[in-house]
């Protein structure tokens, strides 16, 4: 286990920002840290990047702990704030010389690193122009290029992607992709599920300071037992199959939109889609379209808080 | 992160640059208003009448620093106290000086006698070896004292149509330090004055890398604490340090003041005066949040001390125990202090050694609290 963090609690005064949470990484491995504002993610992150230090737990990497010593994973570590950290007066170049030689590179080495970092966020052409006349992906990917510049073990990304065009945004996913292949960490928070779909293998949900849930994706929608949805238009009036309907093993709910169309809600997994449809082709009911919506990290999101990540 | 530090002062160049023609601009100013109108009054009480003294009165006339006025010694007494002039100067076999109070002025006037005693003494010296020279080496019979005189006469008509004294110009000019230029307070007062914005500014870039979030990522770099507060204390010291050099050569250059023999002295006191001032305005920044805050605070605080400190006008002029007690809780008066005391002494003074250890223990001080508030602050 690369990092474990044991019964953390941060407080403001009366208010606490992280309440008793637990949380692992594994070497290689990229987790998801989800919530809505205020849920204590970034609490978190600033304290696992040694920003400041809680009031109580354990932060352990490798087995050491950097509450009691941050130097044990400074050097380890890359850090991506939210925010666009650059001195927008000086060149990409400059920006990214200058946190590499924080972490005591230079000359050649710093020179060469700073050329394979501006590769793998593809900002070779413009790196000696001032960060800015940067575009905003532009900006974050330097943002990213700084973190990533000492080689670290340990990203932690706090929403690297908010308000930058879908081609930055691409490239940033991949560059996040690129990562794991080199077997480094990767923590990432983000407002946009997909983002973490496409990324996590293993996702914490955070709200009130407190980790609700916890797993990959398909453990976190099996614990919320979240009901799929499905839509279904018939070319005869449903009222004569309704009961029949109901009666199917899986459906739960069944709601007449009109005349001719139904909602209902099912339990189970993907597969009893399938055995409530067959059901409903055998009734010879005249089904004409049927659309089926299946349960996302939204939804579990939406369901275990009972608010919008948004929000 | 020093270079990088130092890289960044390139982008404020401009405030720098208004900072120090700022300071040269008032301190011609404030340099003119107070020269022209506020010449100090000595009162002399003569108790001889003999022509030494009467020479070293019409010498102090002449050289134009005071306002000479002969009294009594009770009325010497009775206007010193009511705070007509300065001081009461006795002329008998001895030198007496009465004040209220002791001044700057008072280590000017000593000089200036002084030198205008020894520069009588070496003109009587040179006469007398003129007279020996002559009745030795011709015929001519002269009559000695009215030899003497004949040539102090001469001596005296050459120094007053400006001719060259060429045997001993030295003798008959006073030391440069002795004459006091009413820039010299101005050009001090306004280049500490203005050099405090540059410092509590550059400083300042504190919050800025607080603000950029820039800050952040040193802190969560290997590099110590230590190191990202030096990076930021460093530029500033150092912009201080040039802006005092800078108040040195234009004072030299532009208003011809002349710094007497110990301007590395002065520069000594100078730097002492930045460090207080840097620590002085770390400890600001400590305890605003942003660079609004401190846009919003600086001025109340900077020209409520300069004013405090007696860098617009001399304190000599402030009567308030008050105002003066509040002057000593500020950097700038004992900067001022320290820097005239060396000018007008033109040696190392007990005044100019409390001043430095002054400024360095409140330099120490304000450095702690910062830090401490800085700490606080971090680890919240």
């Amino acid at each position: 286990m690369m990092l474990e963090i044991k019964g953390l609690i941060k407080k403001y005064g009366e208010f606490t920002a992280v309440d008793d949470i637990a949380l692992h990484i594994d070497e290689g491995e990229i987790v998801g840290l989800l919530g809505p504002n205020g849920a204590g993610k970034s609490t978190t992150i600033s304290m696992i990047a040694t920003l400041f230090k809680p009031d109580s737990g354990e932060i352990l990497f490798e087995g050491k702990d950097i509450v009691k010593n941050p130097k044990v994973i400074q050097p380890f570590i890359g850090y991506v704030p939210q925010e666009i950290a650059l001195y927008e007066t000086l060149s990409g170049y400059e920006n990214l010389k200058y946190f590499g030689a924080l972490y005591g590179l230079n000359g050649k080495a710093l020179k060469d690193q700073i050329m394979r970092i501006s590769e793998i966020i593809g900002i070779g052409d413009r790196l000696k122009d001032r960060v800015s006349t940067y575009s905003g992906g532009m900006k974050r990917r330097i943002n990213i290029g700084v973190g990533l510049l000492h080689n670290p073990r340990l990203v932690i990304m706090d929403e690297p992607t908010v308000g930058i065009d879908p081609q930055s945004r691409n490239h940033i996913l991949d560059t996040v992709k690129k990562l794991k292949t080199e077997g480094i960490s990767v923590l990432y928070t983000s407002h946009y599920m997909e983002e973490v779909e496409a990324l996590c293998e293993r996702i914490y949900i955070m709200d009130h300071g407190k980790i609700i849930a916890n797993g990959t994706q398909d453990a976190l929608l099996e614990q919320s037992k979240i009901q799929s949805g499905m839509k279904l238009k018939f070319e005869k009036p449903v009222a004569q199959i309704v009961d029949q309907i109901k009666a199917i093993s899986w459906v739960t709910k069944v709601k007449v939109l009109d005349e001719y169309e139904i909602a209902i809600q099912s339990t189970g997994n993907g597969n009893s889609h399938k055995d409530i449809l067959k059901a409903i082709m055998a009734m010879d009911s005249g089904l004409v379209s049927f659309d089926i919506q299946k349960p996302d990290l939204e939804q579990v999101f939406l369901h275990m808080t009972g608010r919008g990540l948004r929000d | 992160m020093l270079k990088l530090k130092l890289r960044l002062l390139k982008d404020n160049t401009t405030l720098y640059v208004i900072m120090i023609l700022m300071s040269l601009l008032l301190a011609g100013v404030f340099g003119n208003a107070f020269g022209g109108n506020n010449k100090g009054t000595i009162f002399i009480e003569d108790t001889t009448k003999s022509v030494l003294n009467a020479d070293l009165i019409h010498d102090l006339e002449g050289e134009g620093s005071f306002n000479i006025k002969l009294v009594t010694h009770e009325e010497g007494l009775k206007r010193v106290s009511g705070r007509e002039g300065l001081m009461l100067i006795q002329l008998s076999d001895s030198l007496k000086i009465y004040e209220l109070k002791p001044t700057l002025e008072r280590y000017q006037i000593v000089k200036i006698l002084q030198d205008t005693r020894s520069a009588q003494n070496a003109l009587e010296q040179y006469s007398e070896q003129i007279y020996q020279i002559v009745s030795e080496h011709s015929d001519i019979k002269v009559n000695k004292s009215e030899w003497v005189q004949t040539v102090k006469a001469k001596v005296k008509a050459y120094e007053e149509s400006q001719a060259v004294f060429t045997l001993d110009q030295q003798a008959f000019e006073a030391d440069p330090l002795s004459h006091y230029d009413p820039k010299i307070h101005s050009m001090i007062g306004m280049t500490l004055f203005f050099v405090t914005y540059s410092l509590l500014f550059t400083v300042g870039d504190y919050l800025e890398d607080r603000r950029l979030h820039t800050l952040d990522r040193m802190m969560v770099s290997p590099i110590s604490r230590f190191q990202i507060l030096t990076a930021n204390v460093v530029p500033a010291f150092l912009v201080g340090a040039f802006q005092i050099v800078i108040m040195i050569l234009c004072g030299k250059f532009i208003f011809g003041i002349q710094w007497g023999e110990q301007v590395g002295l002065i520069l000594v006191i100078g730097i002492m005066y930045i460090f207080t001032m840097t620590s002085l305005s770390f400890f600001i920044v400590s305890l605003v949040k942003n660079m609004t805050q401190l846009g919003a605070i600086s001025p109340i605080i900077l020209t409520g001390m300069g004013m405090l400190g007696g860098c617009m006008w001399p304190l000599e002029i402030i009567n308030s125990k008050i105002l003066l007690s509040l002057a000593s809780l500020t950097p700038h008066k004992w900067a001022i202090s320290g820097i005239e005391s060396l000018m007008i002494t033109g040696h190392v003074s007990k005044q100019m050694v409390s001043s430095l250890g002054i400024l360095f223990l409140m330099g120490c001080i304000y450095m702690i609290l910062a830090v401490r508030m800085l700490n606080y602050k971090i680890s919240d």
